[in-house]
């Protein structure tokens, strides 16, 4: 029997919030364990929480973006489990309130069909701290406990079981990725944790509408992993059918030894967490005026920022696409454009050189040293006819490395064009005078040998002659 | 608190003995023993706050605090024969209060008489931003209103709260200070709140539930006693809460662990809450016929040592008269009204409207001036 696989993302999104939920600790990540906390924060007796409004204005910028409605009234709920790194023994969530609720995500499929992903709610709550636990070879005796993270804001965001492979699940976390870091809630730091990711995956008989026995793997922090334990656990599930047996529900975590995924051993699983109202906080209203101011201040999202590049600059579907991944590089390619009007020739540049660099440096945008005044200063050596552009592409690397500003490194290197027309004239006297026979032939109808010429003359001037008075000096002079 | 109280130039001089966790209602679940009763060391004093009434009864000190989840600063103000308020919730801050029930919980003041019953809640009354439930209003000045009189004011009588069962002294004083009110030109009027009978029950689920929560992080992990033969995480937190509670506070723990529980859920707690609305309904249409209410604080003057620790159903009894305040959120205030032949002191129970403080202030007030003149 063929299955058809049936997905559904929570995402665990951290906020760009300066302090955490519910009280004003910051929430700078990498500080020393345990120096990120106060009495709320800590759990102390006799302490109570106070909802930071930015987090919920940020959950309502995504509750915007992805057209959920925005709960006029929403609430708070306990969520009780004992774990050292929980110090109140129970996490602030949303239960039956969230703050929105039934929206979509459009992703754009690789066959460039879209494809709406529905979203069932989008809740707030505090994140827990973090357990250092001993592992083997490590100095560490027992288990650690920093609680910096203890109380950072985050949005859960619940999709609908609407994915069907592992690349549509990959796809809906990138999009979903792309739009929070363009609303500026989030930095969508996999590796730090900014943004986790749990699945649930079944499969069902192919034309068959029941739903069958899903599993569930948790904080997947890789756009890779959750493609790679989704594959496993689809082909594992599909074995299961197959053979007449059943799937159990359970927990599985990904072994990157075994190249598989185990059930996970916690006991987490038989927790009941006995969820009730959160007593310490109020309804939390939400009136429309909020909502409009909200609205109003939503940055441009990445489709129309995607649309306005491909109508305003005629960039083609996939430049527009490329530039506008992230709100940074958009940002970048616009300022660029400010100060050199050459929509595609800046595109292919960032396209092409940019991208490349970055990629091999293991650099964000943000830490590039080149900057748009920097690689508008070379494009338009290029125009002046200074240095050629392949040329500019040694130049721009070298850029790349030190710092340098363009004009300073052609100045240094002597890479300035050659555009003496008298010194490219006698070039190509030397040129023709060495290269008789080739001419004899040339006029004899060869036509094809003129690049040749061409070639031998960049070759004698080390690659520095201006092509173009190179062709047009000797086309003349062969007549 | 403390620091509001210390900026009004107050003189801080301990803390007093209560019941653990303020789960009690005779101060017999203290750590350090109980508290007695300063008219008959055979007597419990009330609880939870048994320590701070019996200090202001004893004369050590002029003013008290307690915390008041279901009665615990009326009841031992009742038996201790001095005046204990529960304001409206909301209206003292709950940061620095270790919790027992969130939604319940209020501070209130202890003190000889109302006046100074009045001045206390003035000064640990008020907005503080660092507690989300509480309410953002000007506090009224609590004691110059204490003399504006009291003629032409309704109170109510809820007969749920005048049953057969009732102790014939207490009854008697509540007659009297009936006739008193009625003399002075305070209407009476009978009154109903047909579903008193579910106060108890309700309570206890939803003050258990939330005190299960709110005891959580006493875990052992970060601060208090941790058990130290335990042989992992699971067995830590065993020994630990297992060592380190008493056996009131286990045993609503277990029963608030109990009815959050799934399955339970829907037939305890959710219950509980629909119930609290109804009694919030019938106390509604009460203060439609009338201003305030007026009840014994407790069915009976303080009980023997001893008495009720076997019975704890019993035990939970006595908060009969006081736990609907707290489940409302009303102003409650409790003041003598007499004594027993034994000698023995009798509360009664003023309760108002949703930020009525003042009023009731002001009715207790004038108790005291018509009870004094006789």
């Amino acid at each position: 029997m063929e299955y058809k696989p049936v997905i559904g993302l929570e995402v665990h999104i951290q906020l760009l919030t300066n302090s955490k939920l519910f009280c004003g600790c910051s929430t700078v990540f990498g500080a020393f364990p345990n120096s990120q906390t106060c009495p709320v924060c800590l759990g102390l007796p006799g302490v109570l929480p106070v909802l930071n409004r930015k987090a919920v204005e940020y959950g309502m910028r995504l509750a915007l973006a992805t057209g959920c409605g925005i709960s006029s009234q929403c609430s708070f709920s306990r969520k009780n489990y004992f774990y050292p790194d929980l110090p109140k023994g129970y996490q602030i969530t949303q239960y039956e309130w969230p703050l929105a609720e039934d929206g979509y995500l459009e992703i754009c499929l690789e066959t460039e069909k879209k494809k709406r992903v529905r979203i069932q709610r989008i809740q707030l709550e505090e994140d827990a701290g973090k357990s250092l636990h001993p592992e083997e070879g490590s100095d560490l005796k027992e288990t650690l406990v920093d609680l910096n993270r203890c109380g950072v804001p985050l949005l859960e965001v619940i999709s609908y079981p609407d994915m069907h492979s592992p690349e549509e699940a990959r796809i809906y976390l990138e999009t979903l990725r792309q739009l929070v870091q363009y609303l500026g809630i989030c930095d969508g730091d996999l590796e730090k944790g900014s943004f986790r990711c749990d699945v649930n995956i079944s499969l069902r008989p192919k034309g068959s509408e029941e739903m069958g026995t899903r599993t569930e793997a948790k904080n997947l922090n890789s756009f890779k992993g959750v493609e790679r334990t989704l594959r496993f656990e689809i082909s594992r599930q599909r074995e299961v059918l197959r053979s007449g047996k059943k799937v159990v529900q359970e927990t599985l975590q990904w072994d990157a030894r075994a190249q598989a995924a185990f059930p996970t051993r916690r006991k987490e699983e038989a927790y009941d967490y006995r969820y009730f109202p959160e007593p310490d906080l109020v309804w939390l209203e939400i009136e429309k005026d909020w909502i409009e101011r909200v609205r109003k201040d939503l940055p441009e999202l990445p489709a129309q920022r995607r649309e306005r590049s491909i109508t305003q600059y005629g960039l083609p579907a996939n430049d527009a696409q490329i530039l506008t991944s992230t709100r940074q590089l958009a940002d970048y390619y616009e300022e660029c454009l400010k100060l050199y009007n050459k929509p595609k020739i800046v595109s292919n540049w960032i396209m092409s050189e940019l991208l490349r660099e970055l990629n091999q440096r293991k650099l964000e945008i943000e830490e590039f040293k080149l900057r748009p005044p920097e690689l508008t200063g070379l494009l338009k050596l290029i125009d002046q006819g200074i240095i050629s552009g392949k040329m500019a592409k040694e130049v721009f690397i070298q850029m790349a490395e030190t710092g340098q500003k363009a004009d300073s490194i052609v100045e240094e290197r002597g890479l300035v064009q050659v555009q003496d027309e008298e010194k490219i004239s006698s070039v190509i006297d030397e040129v023709l005078k060495e290269e008789k026979e080739n001419l004899a032939r040339y006029q004899a109808g060869k036509k094809g040998l003129f690049g040749y010429f061409v070639g031998q003359v960049m070759k004698k001037t080390g690659g520095k002659a201006n092509p173009q008075l190179v062709n047009r000096i000797l086309r003349e002079r062969l007549g | 608190m403390v620091d509001r109280l210390k900026g009004e130039g107050a003189i801080i001089l301990g803390k007093t003995n209560m019941d653990e966790f303020a789960m009690g209602s005779s101060n017999e679940n203290s750590f350090f023993g109980p508290v007695k009763n300063p008219f008959d060391p055979e007597r419990v004093p009330g609880g939870s706050s048994g320590g701070s009434a019996t200090a202001v009864c004893a004369g050590e000190v002029p003013m008290a605090l307690g915390s008041d989840t279901g009665g615990s600063v009326r009841l031992p103000a009742s038996f201790c024969g001095v005046v204990g308020l529960k304001p409206t919730y909301g209206t003292v801050s709950r940061f620095g209060l270790v919790a027992f029930a969130s939604s319940l919980d209020q501070i209130g003041p202890i003190t000889r008489d109302v006046e100074d019953c009045a001045l206390l809640l003035g000064v640990i009354g008020g907005y503080d931003l660092r507690d989300s439930t509480s309410i953002d209003r000007p506090l009224p000045n609590f004691s110059s209103g204490l003399r504006k009189g009291i003629k032409g004011l309704r109170l109510g009588l809820p007969q749920e709260f005048f049953p057969p069962g009732i102790e014939p002294p207490v009854q008697d004083a509540l007659n009297r200070a009936i006739d008193r009110f009625s003399s002075a030109g305070v209407e009476i009027e009978e009154v109903s709140l047909p579903h008193t009978d579910k106060a108890i029950a309700t309570y206890y689920i939803i003050a258990d539930a939330e005190a299960s929560s709110n005891l959580a992080r006493y875990d052992g992990t970060r601060y208090g006693h941790r058990a130290q033969e335990a042989v992992d995480l699971l067995d830590m937190y065993d020994r630990t809460r297992d060592e380190g509670f008493g056996d009131e506070v286990k045993r609503r723990i277990m029963l608030g662990t109990y009815v959050l529980s799934s399955g339970y859920y829907d037939a305890y707690y959710l219950q509980a809450q629909k119930a609290r609305t109804l009694i919030k309904r019938d106390f509604e249409n009460a203060f439609s016929k009338c201003d305030l209410l007026l009840t014994p604080t407790s069915p009976t003057p303080a009980f023997k040592l001893g008495e009720k620790t076997d019975d704890p159903l019993l035990m939970y009894l006595s908060d009969i008269f006081t736990v609907t305040a707290n489940l409302v959120g009303l102003p409650s205030i409790s003041i003598p009204c007499g004594k027993t032949e034994d000698g023995l002191p009798i509360g009664m129970q003023i309760i108002g409207p949703p930020l009525a403080d003042g009023e009731i202030l002001r009715m207790a007030y004038a108790y005291e001036g018509l009870s004094s003149r006789e």
